[in-house]
């Protein structure tokens, strides 16, 4: 692995992907309380449910956190007066490099969970792809925002 | 805005349209006659519905002919349409990204032609869809929204020529459109009576009857041909009385297998034909012209099709040889631009059908330069500890298929393992056929799935490049390396799986301007 971006994300990624990684979890819950009814109505074996808890139980651990640790810890965003490059993933690491002269606007983004911990998140569109750098504070993504914009108005049109 | 600004379509776009829209309803219909026929309902059914069907397609199509006007002023492309709801549109010529001009089997016994316009950006749709217009309006049409915006190369007579558009077009201000339409008419007679294209182009490649002929062979079009064929024919059983039905099943089985063998040999041989004639009737006559900045495909025999691309707009040029083609040096070029491409051709456009794998550099040389690159550059391999994972890769998903075989009809079931032969086959010749190799402005990545493609892009369309690794891959020291490039609709993105890691890494600096500059820096200061 290469040397990575230097900049992180905001501390408080980790509370709001906890949240959604919880909210995520719950749909998991699914499975085994429908096996729960269906084995109460067919007499299916009881100890597949408690198997089915024990695993659900996992998943929220996983999800809610092993996983925001691990990608908070991966993130990494760096913005270069020709490039932006990013790190990313989580099992997977991914390594992006958009230059300057492709983009074609920024976006700063913020939904209600985002709202409440005042985060922002900023998204970098190419005419072909768009890149998300999730969870800035606020103060952050509007700053990187005009910058990327300003940068991205100067770069050579072509080269 | 007046109604009655602006020009309507020929009036065989009734007809057209009419047909086209009753064609969609005619596998419905066919299944509805076969329930209908034997519910006994098929009196009322044909007595009503299909009457009202036809009358409500009449009259929805004179109204949408009678309610739709284009015409191009002020460099733009101005459409209204809309029977009910009016449906403005604008168009500028500088957006335009390609244009369409097909004659299908509905427009040719009129003389016609379907215009499709294509801009930046949005939807699978294109943009503009007229349906039937004269050859010649298409073809004025095109000069208009087509021609460069800096006119430095054109003729003074086709200067003039434009010139005489403009001045009809402001005439369109005016009250009299038809009376317009007719002058324009009667001037374009005398360069466009019977013509497809206009001019002499600068440069031409013609797929020629030979080519056109071993594209069917190899074509591969065999196994859907026979799919369909053997589909059609299960559904006899349902059509033929029983007592035929009956009579031949048992006059079947009681041939020997000889002749069985020999009726499969002959059923196989017909669709292997019907493929090569389908090749032919969708490839005959096909051509590329080079027209300034435009390339201009056409082909079909039955359907002529005529695609015009912008050559600096194509963001990537792809070759592809098919298995079957491979083994006799012969690939199929496609570009990937933005405008244009089909849905047949996963959103790509192909450019030449069938050339030697030799020549492709001379053609590119005559139609895209830009992109020319010597045949025999040795791209950089993957490393060896790559090969295990292709090969797995290969042979995992037989298992979906070996497993349960073996596992519901044993002891044969076990016999379909002999497929990993193959799969390990083609793992083995995706590991040694993938790799990549760089200049200062472009990449060439190569890559196999079942066909070998090979992918040039200039540095200067590359949108953005990722490399990506996971956690096996970074423990075997290996990387996935892939750039997004803008193609028809949205984004592409080519990838090359696990280079070593220092190559996906190294071409992440030759696409980083920043890392480009810290090395001259460097090298001028060990100068």
């Amino acid at each position: 692995m290469r040397q990575a971006p230097a900049k992180r994300l905001s501390k408080k990624a980790l509370p709001v992907w906890r949240i959604t990684g919880l909210f995520e979890s719950l749909f998991y819950l699914i499975i085994p309380i429908v096996y729960g009814v269906l084995s109460f109505v067919f007499d299916w074996p009881f100890w597949i449910l408690y198997v089915m808890v024990i695993a659900w139980i996992l998943i929220v651990i996983m999800k809610s956190l092993v996983v925001p640790a691990i990608r908070w810890r991966r993130w990494r965003y760096e913005v270069h007066d020709e490039e932006i490059d990013f790190q990313y993933g989580v099992f997977i690491i991914r390594r992006t490099l958009v230059p300057m002269n492709r983009v074609q606007h920024v976006d700063t983004e913020q939904g209600p969970i985002y709202r409440h911990y005042k985060l922002s998140a900023v998204s970098i569109s190419t005419a072909a792809t768009i890149h998300q750098i999730p969870a800035l504070t606020e103060e952050v993504a509007s700053d990187l925002r005009d910058q990327i914009a300003v940068l991205a108005q100067t770069a050579d049109e072509d080269d | 805005m007046k109604m009655t600004d602006g020009k309507r379509m020929h009036w065989a776009a009734v007809p057209i349209m009419i047909v086209q829209g009753i064609k969609g309803f005619i596998i419905p219909l066919i299944i509805a006659f076969f329930i209908g026929s034997t519910g006994g309902g098929i009196g009322i059914f044909t007595l009503i519905i299909i009457p009202v069907i036809i009358l409500f397609s009449l009259g929805y199509s004179f109204l949408y002919w009678w309610t739709y006007r284009y015409y191009v002023k002020d460099n733009e492309l101005y459409i209204r349409q809309g029977i009910i709801i009016k449906k403005n549109r604008y168009i500028q010529r500088r957006r335009v990204q390609s244009f369409d001009k097909s004659a299908g089997i509905l427009q040719r016994p009129f003389g016609l032609v379907r215009v499709k316009i294509e801009t930046a950006g949005g939807g699978s749709e294109p943009d503009v869809d007229i349906d039937a217009l004269t050859v010649q309006e298409a073809n004025r049409l095109k000069r208009e929204l087509m021609k460069k915006m800096d006119v430095p190369e054109e003729t003074e007579q086709s200067q003039a020529e434009l010139n005489v558009h403009s001045e009809n077009e402001e005439h369109v201000e005016g009250e009299d459109v038809h009376q317009d339409a007719l002058e324009e008419e009667s001037t374009e007679v005398v360069d466009a009576e019977e013509e497809w294209t206009e001019a002499e182009p600068d440069d031409r490649w013609v797929l020629g009857n030979k080519r056109l002929f071993i594209a069917g062979m190899t074509s591969g079009g065999v196994g859907l041909v026979l799919s369909a064929v053997i589909a059609i024919v299960s559904q006899f059983d349902v059509l033929l009385p029983e007592t035929f039905y009956e009579s031949t099943v048992g006059y079947a089985l009681s041939l020997t297998t000889t002749l069985i063998a020999l009726f499969v040999v002959l059923i196989a041989l017909i669709a292997y034909l019907i493929s090569i004639g389908i090749t032919i009737v969708k490839y005959g006559q096909f051509s590329v012209d080079k027209r300034g900045n435009d390339l201009i495909v056409s082909r079909g025999l039955l359907e002529k099709k005529q695609l015009t691309l912008k050559v600096h707009r194509i963001t990537a040029v792809r070759y592809v040889s098919t298995i079957l083609r491979q083994p006799f040096g012969y690939t199929t070029i496609y570009v990937e631009s933005k405008g244009g491409g089909n849905a047949e051709e996963q959103q790509s456009t192909m450019l030449i059908p069938l050339v030697k794998r030799k020549e492709v550099d001379e053609v590119l040389r005559r139609f895209l330069p830009e992109f020319v690159f010597d045949e025999g550059i040795t791209l950089t391999k993957l490393p060896k500890r790559a090969r295990i994972r292709y090969w797995i890769r290969a042979i995992l998903p037989t298992f979906f298929v070996t497993l349960p075989l073996t596992y519901f009809f044993p002891p044969f079931g076990a016999l379909s393992f002999l497929i990993v032969i193959p799969a390990l086959w083609i793992g083995h010749l995706r590991y040694r056929h993938a790799g990549h190799y760089v200049t200062d402005d472009r990449l060439v990545m190569q890559w196999r799935l079942f066909n070998l493609n090979r992918v040039i892009v200039p540095k200067r369309r590359i949108q953005a490049a990722d490399v990506v690794q996971s956690p096996i891959q970074r423990f075997r020291k290996l990387s996935t390396f892939s750039v997004s490039i803008l193609s028809s609709i949205s984004g592409k993105s080519f990838e090359v799986l696990d280079l070593s890691e220092n190559d996906g890494f190294d071409l992440k600096d030759w696409f980083s301007k920043q890392q480009q500059q810290n090395k001259n820096e460097e090298e001028s200061i060990v100068d």
